[in-house]
């Protein structure tokens, strides 16, 4: 699994069902102990494994679209980096 | 729906046109919703560097080329051509109530021109493909009765919502002449291909995504599920 690394330390306890689901185009990946991270971390972890672009600007979390990637994670959510069209033909 | 219009014949357009009308002529002749009259759109000449990439007869433009050798393959069908770029100024006499398009357009501009035409319309099937390097994706925005079925091509894509590349139909010669950024054939062939299975799903009745992504480096391919709306 793949474990993230961030400076600033989870506030809460993780349990043993966490397993956060992030997904980038066709693309996903499940990590456990996600509990009390925000999704700019996540995203600034997993940039370059799941190619996370700037402009990669549209975000859902369960499927609901976020305003604000200083939200905190409950470790338990579907995290969508919304991958924008291909634009050639 | 009565006809099927293609824009677009570059390296989707190119690769998917054969095999669509192969459903189209040979079919169930029973089912209603296959059209047999096909429109070809597009304003460019094939170029001799894109061989590889795309299915073409001659180094004209594409839709005329293109409708020559099909309509000899395909005499089942009524196949026309239109050497042109859609714009505001044609869209309403290319795309018609009740059409299925398929746009393997390559700019995020013609993506937002047609989606916002098609939003226009109570019954149309617009089947929109793209891609990148080794990825891409395929949209599927149904209307039927005056409502949206599946989300038009810029929910939650706002590069398509405000494009900032242009029109080819606002580009000058030298800027349509200038050579794009790589692609790989089997990347187009991969779009061309989910476009089709988009169609066919539709045509049995089947609409379960209205999106879905590929990445050939990782062999991943992900629909985006919705919850069936009725008309």
């Amino acid at each position: 699994m793949l474990k993230l690394a961030t400076s600033v330390a989870p506030t809460a306890t993780t349990t043993k069902t966490d397993r956060l689901r992030v997904v980038c185009g066709a693309n996903t990946q499940e990590l456990e102990g996600m509990l009390g991270y925000t999704v700019r971390e996540v995203r600034n972890n997993l940039r370059e494994v799941m190619n996370i672009g700037d402009d990669h600007t549209v975000i859902l979390v369960n499927g609901k679209q976020l305003a604000d990637e200083g939200v905190f994670l409950d470790g338990n959510e579907e995290l969508e980096f919304k991958k924008p069209a291909g634009q050639k033909g | 729906m009565k006809r099927v219009a293609i824009v677009g014949l570059g390296g989707i357009g190119s690769n998917l046109v054969e095999p669509l009308c192969r459903i189209l002529a040979y079919s169930d002749s029973d089912n209603e919703k296959i059209p047999k009259r096909v429109i070809l759109i597009d304003g460019k000449a094939y170029k001799e560097r894109n061989r590889e990439r795309q299915k073409f007869s001659a180094l004209a433009n594409k839709a005329e080329t293109t409708k020559e050798w099909l309509e000899l393959m395909f005499t089942e069908l009524n196949i026309e051509s239109k050497p042109v770029f859609v714009n505001s100024n044609n869209i309403l006499a290319l795309i018609r109530e009740g059409d299925v398009i398929f746009l393997g357009c390559d700019n995020h501009a013609t993506r937002n021109l047609v989606s916002g035409h098609v939003a226009s319309l109570d019954n149309a099937l617009l089947i929109s493909g793209g891609n990148e390097l080794y990825d891409g994706n395929v949209q599927v925005y149904e209307r039927r009765g005056g409502k949206d079925i599946t989300p038009s091509l810029t929910f939650q894509h706002p590069e398509i919502e405000s494009p900032i590349d242009r029109n080819p139909a606002e580009l000058s010669c030298e800027e349509l002449a200038k050579a794009g950024e790589p692609q790989l054939l089997v990347v187009n062939l991969t779009v061309a291909t989910l476009m089709l299975n988009a169609f066919v799903l539709w045509l049995n009745g089947f609409g379960p995504y209205y999106e879905v992504y590929f990445d050939l480096q990782t062999g991943n391919v992900r629909p985006v599920r919705q919850k069936l709306t009725s008309p």
